[in-house]
């Protein structure tokens, strides 16, 4: 399978604590395309574009609800295969950041915190070959993840990309 | 015999240019730790995959104590409770749910049902 990349050049995350609806753009999330979809998440990418201090708590977290009839995605924001190669998947999975029913951040199963400052500051994570992180399917709460702010801190400008490989 | 380095993944949090983190902050309970990265400093330190729950895990270098490991599965767990008891690989939950049956129920990481769709 191939490799893909979900990428939001510029976005102001918009922090909510756990179990709450997320507010469209505040947010960037990926859901699988199909019930048996398996995501592999190899790298999260994070560059700060805050021209004040913005020390933000951001978290990849599991969603405990998942969306439900999400927005096509804006200006600035694709989800793109890395080789230009790679055949279209039956069932692509799903890049969105806006939604009818909003998602929210499962309580427990918080997997990732890249808090950084977004003035200036560049995080980027990076699993082991055979190390990724697994999402299934497209149900809660295995089958949707999403990269948001917890509630604390100053929210910033920032850009985005996660690279994943579906199976 | 194979490394446990071979699991590492990578993490850097670069405020070089940045006033970076206040002490503690980003510390939410619950959570897992993010690096502590204050004003001009370039933190670059592995990471590690839970194999049980599939949560990623800063290894911090200056602690001390080793970190959470399974003998079964030969794997990094993360500290909390359930990963650190039992023996529950994530990659065996996959391959058992890409065995099953249409309409069979498995339980999911955090306990709640894993339905395969018929």
């Amino acid at each position: 399978m191939a490799l893909l990349s979900a990428k939001s050049a510029t976005w102001t995350p918009v922090a909510v604590a756990d179990t709450v609806n997320y507010t469209d753009n505040g947010y960037v999330a990926l859901i699988g395309g199909s019930t048996t979809q398996v995501l592999k998440i190899s790298e999260i990418y994070e560059g700060g574009q805050a021209s004040v201090t913005s020390p933000m708590i951001m978290l990849f977290s599991r969603d405990s609800t998942i969306e439900i009839t999400p927005t096509a995605l804006g200006a600035g924001q694709s989800l793109a295969a890395l080789d230009p190669a790679s055949a279209a998947l039956a069932a692509p999975p799903i890049y969105f950041t806006a939604s009818t029913t909003k998602p929210q951040r499962s309580a427990t199963l918080g997997l990732l915190n890249l808090s950084f400052n977004a003035w200036g500051g560049v995080v980027c994570w990076k699993s082991a070959q055979g190390e990724e992180l697994l999402m299934l399917g497209n149900t809660a709460s295995f089958g949707e993840a999403s990269l948001s702010a917890y509630t604390g801190g100053t929210m910033g400008l920032m850009g985005s990309h996660i690279i994943f490989e579906p199976r | 015999m194979p490394s446990l380095r071979r699991q590492e993944g990578y993490l850097s949090v670069d405020h070089r240019d940045s006033p970076g983190l206040p002490r503690g902050f980003g510390f939410v309970p619950g959570k897992p730790l993010p690096p502590s990265a204050p004003k001009g400093v370039h933190v670059e330190s592995p990471t590690y995959t839970c194999a049980h729950c599939g949560a990623i895990v800063w290894m911090d270098p200056l602690r001390t104590r080793p970190h959470e490991y399974c003998a079964r599965c030969d794997h990094y767990v993360c500290p909390t409770p359930a990963c650190s008891l039992d023996c529950r690989p994530l990659m065996k939950l996959l391959e058992q749910f890409d065995k099953a049956a249409p309409n069979t129920v498995l339980v999911g990481p955090d306990g709640r049902p894993l339905r395969k769709a018929g």
